[in-house]
Formats: C-alpha cells, sequence, structure tokens
C-alpha cells in the first residue's frame, strides 16, 4: 500500500527527524542510567535479597542463589523499589535491618508479595539479639523469643574427646530429647535439619508451619494481598549444601 | 607459575652466573607472568642450551632440567593431564630436599616443665634434624605471641642446629572451620592465617591443618562446603606467603574426609598447588591402608606424620595410638609406598602415646625407629 495515499505519511525534515531520533534515545539511555525506569512497574519472580553488612549468614544467601541457580534476581537491598512488583521476595540470614527497608518490604508484602524472612540471629550476642527482636516487631509486627540451643546438652564421651572435638548432646524439650529437624508442615510436610540455634516464633499472630519438637519456629501470616513467612531455622545452608528436602521446600514455596 | 618458581629456583642454584645468565633471568621473569608450564620447560630447556653454549654454569641446569622433563612426562602418564601442572610441580619442589628424608618432632612432646631451649637441646641429641611447632600448645608459642617472639623462637632454634619443619596446631579441633557460627569459623581463619604468617617467620613451607568437623550436630555435607570455602578464601594467603597447607587427615576423630579417594577429591576442588595434603599414617585406623594414601596423594603429601596405631582395640586418646612398630600399620608397605612416590620430605613423629617416665627417653627411641624405618630395614 502507498503510505502517502492512506495519509500514513508526515511531513517530517531529515534534520528534525534526525533530532527527534537523537533526543529520544538519549533520553532512554539517561533514564537508564539514572535509574528511572525502575520507577516504573518493574516485575519480577523471584527476588534474593542481600541485606549486605545486616545479613550475618552469607552463606544463607550464597544457599538461596545455588537453589534458584538463575531463575531470580539478586538485588542489593537499597536497590529494591515499593512499587515494582515482585511474587516473592527472600531476605536471607537477616539480623539487623534498616527501618526503610523494613518499610518498604511490608508495603511488597501488602501489595501482593510473598516475603520469605529467614532470620540468621542464632548466633548474634544477646545485645544484638534484642535488637533483632525489637527490628522484627517495629518492622513486621513479628513475636519471636531468643535462640533456643538444640545442642546444649553434655554428652557422656565429651571428656574423652577433652582434647579433640567436642559433639553435644540434644537439648530435651518438654522432656523429651529434641530431633535435629524442623519439621514443616507447609506448603508440605518435609523434615529438614535444624541449624543448632533456633528462634521460637510466637503463634498469637498467623499459623505455624515449622516445628522443632514443641516449639514454634516458623510461621506464616497474612499482611494486605501478601504473605509474611518467617524461618526461625535458616535453611540457606542446608540449601547450599544440597540438601534436597530443603530445595523441594523452597520449590514449594515458590509455586505454591 | 608454579613451574616458573621452579625455574628461577634452578637458576639461582647454580650461581655466580655468567654474562648467559642474565638473559636467562630475564626469560624467567617473562615465564614468572606469561608462561604455561609447557613453556616454562620449554624456554628453560632452550635457554640452559643457549648457556652452554655460552661456556657457563647452564651445563649443570640443562641436566636438571632434562630430568625435570622426564619426571614430569611420567607424572602426566600417571595421574592425566587434567593435574598435569600441580603435581610435577608438587613432586619437584615439595620435599625437603632431594635425598633423604628428614626426622622431626613436635615441640609439644617435650616433657612439661621442659624450657623450649631444654626441648631443643633433646631434639638435637636425638638426632632430628627439625622440630614442629605447635601453635597454641605450648606456653612459647601461642596465638599472642609477637612476630618478633617468634622470630626469636626461630633463632633459638637455629641455635640448637635444627630447623622449623613445620607448624601446626590443634586450634582448630575447639574453633573448627567447619563452625556453623560465622564468628568462630573467622577466628578458625585467623588461625590458619597466623599460622602461615608464623611459618614465613620461622623461614618453613608447610603448616598442618585440621580441616573440618562433622558432629551429630554438623552435617557431612556443610563441612564439606564450608571447608572448601575457607580453602579457597586461605588459597591466595597462602600462595602470598610461598606456604603450603597441608589439611590433616585425622579420619576418625574428623569424621571427615575419611577416605583418600574423598580427600582427593576435596584437594581437586580446592585446586591450588599451596593447599595439599598433612598425612597421618596412625589416623587411618580400620578405615584402610596408609600405604594406598601415599600411593594416590604422592605430590601433594606435604609432611607425614608418623605414629603406629593399634586397630580394633577401641579408639582415641588412651588405647589406639602407640610406638612405631608395636601397632598394625603395615611398616614395610608403608615404606616402600614412600619409595614409589619419591618422597623424601620430612617425617615428623607425633607419639600421642607418650611414655609415662623418663620422658626424655621416648625422643631417643622414637628417633632409632624412624632411622630404621628410613633405612627401609625392615
Amino acid at each position: 500500500m502507498n503510505p502517502k495515499a492512506a495519509g500514513a505519511w508526515m511531513h517530517i525534515s531529515r534534520r528534525n527527524f534526525l533530532h527527534g531520533m537523537t533526543a529520544s534515545a538519549g533520553t532512554l539511555w539517561s533514564s537508564r542510567v539514572t535509574g528511572l525506569d525502575n520507577l516504573a512497574g518493574r516485575q519480577f519472580d523471584c527476588v534474593v535479597l542481600d541485606l549486605t553488612s545486616h545479613c550475618v549468614l552469607g552463606e544463607s544467601l550464597q544457599g538461596y542463589q545455588a537453589a534458584f541457580a538463575d531463575e531470580h534476581h539478586c538485588l542489593a537491598a537499597d536497590r529494591l523499589d515499593s512499587r515494582w512488583r515482585c511474587r516473592m521476595v527472600i531476605a536471607p540470614g537477616v539480623g539487623m535491618m534498616d527501618p526503610a527497608i523494613g518499610r518498604m518490604l511490608l508495603e511488597l508484602v501488602q501489595g501482593g508479595t510473598r516475603l520469605v524472612l529467614e532470620s540468621g540471629a542464632g548466633f548474634l550476642s544477646p545485645a544484638e539479639t534484642a535488637a533483632h527482636q525489637r527490628m522484627l516487631f517495629r518492622c513486621f509486627e513479628l513475636e519471636v523469643e531468643p535462640p533456643v540451643d538444640l545442642w546444649s546438652g553434655k554428652l557422656a564421651d565429651d571428656d574423652l574427646f577433652a582434647s579433640r572435638s567436642s559433639p553435644h548432646r540434644r537439648k530435651t524439650i518438654d522432656g523429651r530429647q529434641a530431633i535435629p529437624y524442623v519439621r514443616y508442615v507447609w506448603p508440605r510436610e518435609i523434615m529438614v535439619r535444624g541449624f543448632t540455634r533456633v528462634i521460637p516464633v510466637s503463634a498469637k499472630l498467623g499459623e505455624v508451619i515449622g516445628w522443632v519438637g514443641s516449639l514454634a519456629v516458623a510461621s506464616k501470616r497474612p499482611v494486605g494481598r501478601g504473605t509474611l513467612i518467617f524461618l526461625g531455622s535458616p535453611l540457606g545452608p542446608a540449601l547450599r549444601a544440597s540438601d534436597p528436602e530443603a530445595r523441594s521446600w523452597l520449590q514449594s514455596v515458590v509455586s505454591v | 607459575m608454579a613451574f616458573c618458581a621452579l625455574f628461577t629456583r634452578l637458576l639461582s642454584a647454580s650461581r655466580p652466573q655468567k654474562n648467559g645468565d642474565s638473559a636467562l633471568a630475564g626469560i624467567a621473569h617473562t615465564i614468572i607472568f606469561w608462561a604455561t608450564p609447557e613453556d616454562a620447560l620449554r624456554l628453560g630447556a632452550a635457554s640452559a642450551a643457549a648457556n652452554c653454549l655460552a661456556g657457563s654454569p647452564g651445563a649443570t641446569r640443562l641436566g636438571h632440567i632434562r630430568r625435570l622433563q622426564n619426571e614430569i612426562r611420567l607424572e602426566t602418564i600417571e595421574t592425566g593431564p587434567e593435574h598435569f601442572r600441580y603435581d610435577s610441580f608438587l613432586r619437584s619442589s615439595w620435599s625437603a630436599q632431594e635425598g633423604v628424608m628428614k626426622k622431626s618432632i613436635g615441640d609439644n612432646m617435650i616433657p612439661r616443665g621442659w624450657s623450649f631451649e631444654q626441648g631443643l637441646e633433646l631434639v638435637k641429641k636425638a638426632g632430628y634434624d627439625g622440630i614442629e611447632l605447635w601453635l597454641g600448645e605450648v606456653p612459647w608459642f601461642q596465638m599472642n605471641t609477637t612476630d618478633t617472639q617468634v622470630t626469636e623462637l626461630r633463632r633459638k632454634v637455629e641455635n640448637a642446629g635444627l630447623v622449623v619443619s613445620n607448624v601446626s596446631t590443634g586450634l582448630h579441633w575447639k574453633t573448627p572451620l567447619s563452625a556453623r557460627d560465622p564468628k568462630v569459623r573467622a577466628e578458625a581463619i585467623r588461625i590458619v592465617e597466623r599460622e602461615l604468617e608464623t611459618a614465613q617467620l620461622l623461614g618453613c613451607d608447610a603448616i598442618l591443618v585440621v580441616t573440618g568437623l562433622v558432629t551429630q550436630e554438623v552435617p557431612y555435607n556443610e563441612v564439606y562446603q564450608r571447608c572448601l570455602d575457607a580453602m579457597q578464601q586461605l588459597t591466595p594467603v597462602a600462595a602470598k606467603a610461598r606456604v603450603k597447607i597441608g589439611c590433616e587427615n585425622c579420619n576418625s576423630e574428623q569424621r571427615f574426609l575419611l577416605t583418600p579417594r574423598e580427600f582427593w577429591t576435596f584437594l581437586n576442588e580446592v585446586d591450588s598447588p599451596f593447599v595439599g595434603i598433612h598425612l597421618d599414617v596412625g589416623n587411618i585406623h580400620d578405615t584402610g591402608f596408609a600405604e594406598q594414601w601415599i600411593e594416590m596423594h604422592g605430590p601433594r603429601i606435604t609432611r607425614i606424620h608418623l605414629k603406629d596405631v593399634m586397630k580394633k582395640r577401641g579408639r582415641c586418646c588412651d588405647t589406639v595410638y602407640t610406638s612405631l612398630f608395636i601397632g598394625d600399620n603395615d611398616w614395610p608397605a608403608i615404606r616402600a609406598a614412600l619409595t614409589k612416590v619419591r618422597y623424601d620430605g620430612w617425617l615428623i613423629a607425633e607419639m600421642e602415646a607418650r611414655y609415662r617416665y623418663a620422658q626424655d627417653q621416648q625422643f631417643y627411641d622414637t628417633a632409632a625407629d624412624m632411622d630404621r624405618l628410613i633405612s627401609a630395614k625392615l
């Protein structure tokens, strides 16, 4: 078809055309450089959040990255934007969190994101743990207790190994010897090895999805249009060690 | 890179140099930064030949290089081309010196209450060539021992007519590289770094590290991954210090890397000429045979710990370890394996079973046993 006949012909000089093209290209380029395009509604399926110094278990972050391989975006927390649409965000090995990042994560959840918040507080000092507890409550209304050491007892043959390794006896919970596994009951029933010191979570709000004996160590709670999942026993190290159950549980959470 | 170091060593071995050697130094410099091992050899041979023509001491060097080339061909056939680079380097440079194996004993064997100087005198009198220094296990060598104090230790060792064979530590039993607590792991890394630093100060080129501990609490796969991470983190430090990390096989106590093949795989994954195995022939217990470990790891063995073991008589501390030739190790087979892999490095006595009385006598008896082992008259 002759474009002129169809009325599609525009009267534009070559100079104006070139000016226009250059300007458009420049605008596109500068918006990318300055990050303005981030403001647009970018969409992610799965984001693994790198909290940098606030991630106290680096191996946990690596575990999630390894488990997702190429099927995720790993972003530094300060690059995340609450206007984005993320189906799932994972924050591994959380120690402390900048309140602004906490607010942004909450906004994302309210907008429909499924947020997995993995506590890395098991090995923090008592003061750091207290700050961690306050942060979780302030940002997410999560009530957690100080870590419980599942291996705090002493084996009968500890003395034999005095100069060598020091294996521990498992702690007793409710008079029974605690098994070293977290039993997840959602989204599928599965057992994954606990990470020595677990953070019990209150079951007041939401639903308990993981137990060590009678200790609730994982929970989920609807927040706005999204879901907040709290893990009191880090899963990342098990993912890093290629634990098949840990990977299968994560896959289930992603595909729910 | 490894070969280049060797090549420069060959160069320096035949000083004083004549005119052609300045050109050789230039070539060596080029090799250090650019050449592959194969190229290094070719360049080395060519330059040595050129030096011969110039009438310099290059003739000797050419002989060295040709012999080295023969060894490398043999090694390539034995282990496959994928390990060409490391194994050839290791075989030719990890040994203490060409020739006879040397005897050493740990300073943690020095009877309680004795001073370091008294201990050194005993070690020398008993006929050892060197001493192994145990970081964190003796009062004179702790984590907080300063560099100056470490240098002073070296002076004392040398004044006694000995050398430091290597630096070891048992600190990783309490502070393992495989701990779940990141702070403990950081401390464990610092211990290895201090071992490397002190090894440099003490003039030796190998340290011992207990790599990781599998426990009921910390499972095998986690330990493996963390140890791999730790070794990869430490490799550049070791390379910079020119000190090799020998991961000890503490099979039964560590419950980690239980077979020689597993250990081999681990070292392959670490993939550094600065990480090898500090082989303890007494630690293999009833999980294998020391001679097979020697055969399999030959060129990667940084040092050898000697003790005997009584199999099937319990584990650890009280009952299982004993003096050489009393236990169940097959010493003729071990000696033959050492010959087979051409190990000519340090043998270090680590007698976990100590004499209850006349403790100094154990130094003499063990030295005599080691001489007998070295002489292969078994």
